[in-house]
């Protein structure tokens, strides 16, 4: 069967190359924001520890603005390796391995996900040590903790919505091609 | 222009038409073969930085052809359908008879065998989608990342499922 009748034209494939290579800049270009901002503000913490230390502040927001500053470090590498991983699929891999990356990166649990919370947990830590900044523990819990909980409530109707239809088509094709025993690995 | 881009050219100017067959295979309308081969073109694009030359250019563009299909027809993928005709080559290797391929040659059995296509399951109709492209086991195992052995037995079974479905509408119609 031959589709000689339906070229793509070379301006439109122009234009489309031209448009691949719009969306790599950008993409290049939000990576690379993203990260210097992580590493920006990792950079700051430092500053504000090491003034802190050597002004002999209470031991208690050092160790508030330690927290601070792993949060920034885990985010950042977090961003760093992940970002590609999750915004770009590699289509050239053999399918049952796509299949199954697929099927893995829908999941709404993963080994990761115990990173981000660690995060969360140290910006918690961070909040409550660091008195100076006037809040009271217990509105911070309440805020900041019903702040996560409410995300993760809307991630998760999303994921419900929107990825796990894609995962449960991914787990299905897994199935037909290598069986139902390594389906759900 | 970029090293990445000379090497999207090259492709673009050597592989055109089978991507473009690729997509005929699954897509029974002009407008949707076309988004489809776009959607190829981007997923080449996206890909070229990970092409390490492991596999042959060939089974590359193939993997990317074949795994766009899957994801292209996204939740709708067990109503993917395969599409041929009287044109398209190696078409007696899905029955591998060549007194048979006469008989559906004529209208009426060509559009059995379409049917019987489309009953399939989607990673069968991947399989002989491949196997019309005039693979080898080997290639098409590469592809889609089982065993070669295993690529036999399942065409095997394709074939044998075929033979049965289309002698009994044969001999229904006789």
């Amino acid at each position: 069967m031959t589709l000689n009748n339906e070229q793509i034209e070379p301006e439109n494939l122009n234009q489309l190359i031209s448009n691949l290579k719009k969306e790599d800049e950008q993409y290049a270009g939000l990576s690379k924001r993203m990260q210097y901002i992580y590493w920006i503000m990792s950079l700051i913490f430092i500053l504000v520890i090491i003034i802190q230390i050597v002004g002999k502040s209470n031991i208690v927001y050092i160790i508030g603005n330690i927290c601070f500053l792993f949060a920034m470090l885990i985010f950042g590498l977090l961003f760093k390796y992940y970002y590609r991983e999750y915004k770009y699929v590699d289509y050239s891999q053999p399918t049952l391995i796509m299949l199954k990356k697929a099927a893995y990166r829908y999941k709404p649990f993963q080994l990761k996900t115990l990173w981000v919370l660690l995060s969360l947990l140290l910006v918690d830590a961070g909040l409550s040590l660091n008195t100076s900044l006037g809040f009271k523990f217990i509105w911070t819990q309440v805020f900041y903790l019903g702040i996560v909980v409410l995300a993760t409530l809307i991630g998760l109707l999303v994921w419900r919505v929107r990825y796990k239809p894609i995962r449960d088509s991914a787990l299905d094709l897994i199935r037909e091609i290598d069986g139902e025993n390594n389906a759900r690995r | 222009m970029s090293d990445k881009e000379e090497k999207f050219n090259r492709i673009i100017a050597e592989d055109s038409d089978r991507i473009k067959r690729i997509c005929g295979y699954y897509n029974a309308n002009a407008h949707d073969r076309k988004d489809m081969y776009q959607e190829v073109l981007v997923n080449i694009w996206n890909s070229l930085d990970n092409f390490r030359g492991d596999a042959s250019i060939n089974t590359w563009i193939y993997r990317i052809a074949v795994n766009t299909a899957l994801r292209y027809t996204g939740n709708a993928y067990k109503h993917m359908k395969l599409i041929v005709n009287a044109d398209t080559q190696n078409l007696s290797t899905v029955i591998d008879e060549e007194s048979f391929e006469d008989k559906l040659l004529m209208e009426k059995h060509l559009s059995n065998l379409q049917n019987e296509l489309n009953l399939l399951s989607v990673i069968d109709k991947a399989l002989i989608s491949l196997m019309l492209e005039g693979l080898s086991m080997k290639e098409i195992a590469d592809i889609i990342g089982i065993t070669e052995s295993n690529v036999r037995v399942k065409i095997h079974r394709i074939k044998t499922h075929l033979k049965t479905k289309l002698r009994g509408q044969r001999y229904d119609t006789e």
